[in-house]
């Protein structure tokens, strides 16, 4: 995938944030159902949600509020601003521009490393 | 208060006729000993039979009499509870024992006759004729043991009646048990005819045997001086058997005759006794005399008559106190009504004092009245011009409630016209915004330009001092436009409640014209009614004079009434006096009912 | 440091008065609607896209840890060699000189990259040091 765009996202809210997770790295939508790691912590929201949708990315389960996917074939990715960079254990790599708002795009991956090393802290 | 049925009363009542049967058989066997010629050898099988048979029908025939008395012998046992239903089927039990036993002693004493003569033909085999003259015999004695049995069963049946009325059994109940048998005479004739009969068979049997007899033995002799020798021994010897049968013939008569007499009589004893009492006035309820036949139908009627005097008596005695009250209280009402002639009079005199005064007022009235009338006159322009007022100030009140609305529709329309302006003022105040905004960037830009953007820079400058001029004047209209709203609101709400103060004082106002326009009304009335109440109390004058004179006629009546109430009062006390005497009258008969 | 003044754009954030070079600030603009960034620092309220690009806002008042609820009105965008941002105010004063020696605030912290008391007609203002807070804040993770 050529730099600076990006192919079919899973627009996600938590709370009055929102997130975009590529649609590769997402392996399967499913109803909440057991332990997930909470994107809200992110956000710096309380841990503690027990409703919603989880994602399962590399075998693991990210738990937001709702979830709508986008499948529109190729998306300008705005790049990060130097201040952010690295921001979220590198989570963050970019930010696409979707019914009239910004939408953070991370990489599943490093968002689960984030919320592990948030969780030992 | 009841007394219960002694008991064994069934067994005491009948005991008499076991005693009559053996006494009947104790007749038959001196008369069969002296008269009939038993054969040698058979005297010992007749004596066996006739006492075996005298026991075995004794006992039936008691046995038979028992089972006739069942309801006796329970209630003296306490063994049926002496309700009026049992002691009524009691009562129908002892009334019908002497006549069971009457029959029974007939029939066990003929059948008992045959009996003894049949067995002893069979045992002892006498002649035909001998064995047939025994049982003749013992028939013969059979309605007199009968009649015996029946006599002495007889008194003690109506003792156990009197027991039974005791022991609470209704009298009209025992009437209706007994009836009434006009028999006396029957019975009578038919106790004659077997004290009599009986003996006269006798005699005539053993006059006829012994006949018999001689002329047999006087066959037998052929020599005539020793038949005329055996003839007169015999008859002799006869005269003496007769004698003596005759002896004993007449003692029974007699006896029959005491018996009968007494048993009889003993009721009609009794009836005199009472009739007796209730000539000496002592009455007294439920009294009955236990009697037979006709006897029985006087007793009967004797105790209704009673009862029937009593109920008499008892109501003369309430219709003498009804009197006696009715008296007393004649006398209380005359009391009043001599009191009340006294108060009419006294109230009389006061009223005919009243009138007087009345017909002295009525001039009073007269002259009041004429200046009411005017007072009325007055007040009643008094009120036609309030009338008028208050009709100008509810129009008064009606202007400034339409002056009202107005101003609350003006207040109204003000208000809106004020938010137009308000979301005008927004929109100067987000251009002055976006202007000063543009004029900053411009500024800042100037700046970047250096020297030749210095000019640029000052202009731009001054554009933002010109918006946010502006921006405080729109802050200041927005504060102005926000006070405006607040007193236009005050004023709408103000402008509400004087509307409504206005409609209410306009109410008011309305109410008080309604109201004068009553009193305007009323007024013209009570000039009216004065007027006609001024000439009314003139003609009254005239009237109250007559009245006083009419009133002194009626208390001159007043003053007889008086005289004729208390006149009563006394001859309603003589009343009391007549009616207390009366009650005593009744009194005497039967100190109680 | 023996610089002449120099224009900067002074405003006001919270009571307290701030200033940028005039130079490396490029705008003002009203403050939009923001969208929160994931494992952000607390001072940095979201970014918002303008002109192409994704401008992350910082709250001044939240930065030198004296956090205030108050409702900003505009955003004054700084830009440097590194890159952009943008500084939340709630009234813009306008350019005015500012002596170029003035003695840091602080040591440490983001006070290291701010100097003062610069006096101007509004008040006494804080300078920023924009190239040095960016290096500060990007390095801040």
């Amino acid at each position: 995938m050529p730099r600076g765009l990006v192919e079919g996202v899973v627009l996600c809210r938590v709370g009055e944030a929102r997130l975009a997770v590529p649609c590769g790295e997402v392996d399967a939508i499913a109803p909440l159902d057991g332990p997930a790691w909470d994107v809200g912590l992110a956000f710096g929201s309380a841990a503690g949600a027990v409703e919603g949708k989880a994602l399962q990315c590399f075998g693991q389960l990210l738990r937001v509020d709702s979830v709508d996917v986008l499948t529109t074939p190729e998306l300008t990715v705005l790049p990060v601003p130097s201040l952010l960079t690295g921001v979220a254990d590198g989570a963050l790599t970019g930010f696409v521009e979707l019914l009239g708002a910004l939408w953070p795009l991370v990489s599943a991956g490093h968002l689960l490393e984030h919320l592990r090393r948030r969780a030992e802290a | 208060m009841t007394t219960p049925l002694p008991p064994g009363r069934n067994r005491w009542m009948t005991n008499p006729s076991t005693l009559a049967a053996p006494l009947g058989v104790m007749i038959a066997v001196a008369y069969v000993s002296s008269v009939v010629t038993l054969p040698d050898g058979t005297g010992a099988a007749y004596v066996g039979v006739l006492l075996t048979v005298l026991v075995g029908f004794n006992i039936a025939a008691d046995l038979f009499e028992q089972s006739r008395l069942r309801t006796v012998k329970g209630l003296g046992a306490g063994l049926i509870k002496p309700t009026p239903e049992a002691l009524t089927a009691a009562a129908a039990e002892a009334a019908q024992a002497p006549d069971t036993t009457f029959f029974l002693a007939l029939f066990a004493f003929m059948v008992g006759a045959v009996v003894v003569s049949g067995l002893w033909y069979f045992l002892a085999s006498p002649p035909v004729i001998v064995a047939v003259r025994v049982g003749l015999v013992g028939s013969l004695v059979a309605p007199l043991t009968a009649m015996m049995a029946n006599l002495l069963v007889l008194p003690r049946a109506r003792q156990v009646l009197r027991e039974l009325l005791d022991a609470g059994l209704p009298p009209e109940s025992l009437a209706q048990v007994l009836p009434v048998r006009f028999e006396l005479r029957r019975r009578l004739m038919l106790y004659s005819t077997v004290a009599v009969l009986t003996p006269m068979l006798m005699v005539a049997d053993a006059s006829l045997h012994r006949s018999t007899e001689l002329l047999e033995v006087v066959k037998r002799q052929p020599d005539v001086v020793v038949a005329r020798a055996v003839f007169e021994a015999q008859r002799a010897e006869g005269f003496g058997l007769l004698g003596a049968l005759g002896a004993a013939t007449l003692i029974m008569v007699v006896l029959c005759a005491w018996l009968t007499g007494s048993v009889l009589g003993d009721p009609l004893k009794r009836l005199g006794e009472e009739t007796e009492r209730l000539a000496q006035g002592r009455y007294q309820r439920g009294r009955l005399v236990m009697a037979e036949f006709e006897t029985w139908a006087a007793a009967t009627s004797m105790s209704a008559m009673e009862t029937h005097l009593l109920d008499a008596v008892q109501g003369a005695r309430d219709a003498a106190r009804g009197i006696g009250e009715a008296a007393a209280e004649l006398v209380t009402h005359g009391a009043q009504q001599e009191q009340g002639a006294n108060e009419q009079s006294a109230a009389l005199m006061a009223t005919t004092a009243t009138t007087e005064e009345l017909a002295r007022s009525a001039g009073q009235i007269s002259a009041n009245a004429l200046r009411v009338s005017e007072i009325a006159r007055g007040t009643l322009e008094a009120a036609q011009a309030g009338k008028t007022s208050a009709d100008a100030f509810t129009g008064a009140m009606a202007e400034v409630r339409d002056g009202n609305q107005a101003i609350a529709d003006s207040v109204v329309k003000l208000n809106k016209r004020v938010q137009q302006v308000g979301r005008i003022i927004e929109f100067i105040d987000g251009i002055a915004d976006k202007s000063d905004l543009l004029a900053l960037n411009a500024e800042l830009e100037g700046h970047k330009a250096g020297a030749v953007g210095e000019g640029f820079g000052l202009v731009a400058a001054e554009m933002r001092r010109l918006a946010e001029n502006v921006m405080t004047s729109t802050r200041e209209i927005a504060r102005l436009i926000d006070d405006i709203r607040d007193a236009t609101n005050a004023a709408v709400m103000a402008t509400e409640a004087g509307v409504k103060a206005t409609e209410s004082g306009a109410g008011l106002a309305r109410k008080v014209s309604d109201s004068l326009g009553d009193i305007v009304q009323f007024a013209n009335l009570s000039a009216d009614a004065m007027q006609s109440i001024s000439l009314a109390t003139v003609q009254q004058q005239g009237g109250s004079d007559q009245l006083v004179a009419a009133m002194e006629d009626i208390n001159r009546t007043t003053q007889k009434n008086v005289e004729s109430a208390r006149q009563m009062a006394v001859t309603q006390g003589e009343l009391v006096e007549v009616s207390k005497e009366l009650a005593q009258v009744v009194d005497t008969f039967g100190g109680r009912s | 440091m023996s610089e002449g003044p120099r224009g900067h754009l002074v405003f006001a954030c919270a009571g307290s008065l701030y200033a940028v070079p005039a130079e490396r600030a490029s705008e003002v603009v009203n403050l939009p609607a923001l969208t929160r960034v994931p494992g952000a620092a607390p001072h940095l309220l979201g970014v918002f896209a303008h002109r192409g690009e994704v401008l992350p806002v910082i709250d001044l008042t939240r930065l030198i840890g004296k956090p205030v609820e108050e409702r900003f009105k505009r955003v004054v965008v700084v830009r440097v060699a590194r890159g952009a941002m943008a500084f939340t105010a709630t009234r813009v004063i306008g350019v005015n000189p500012i002596p170029g020696a003035l003695p840091r605030l602080g040591e440490t912290g983001a006070l290291a990259f701010m100097s003062g008391p610069a006096t101007v007609p509004a008040g006494e203002c804080a300078a920023i040091d924009p190239e040095g807070l960016l290096e500060y804040l990007s390095r801040g993770r």
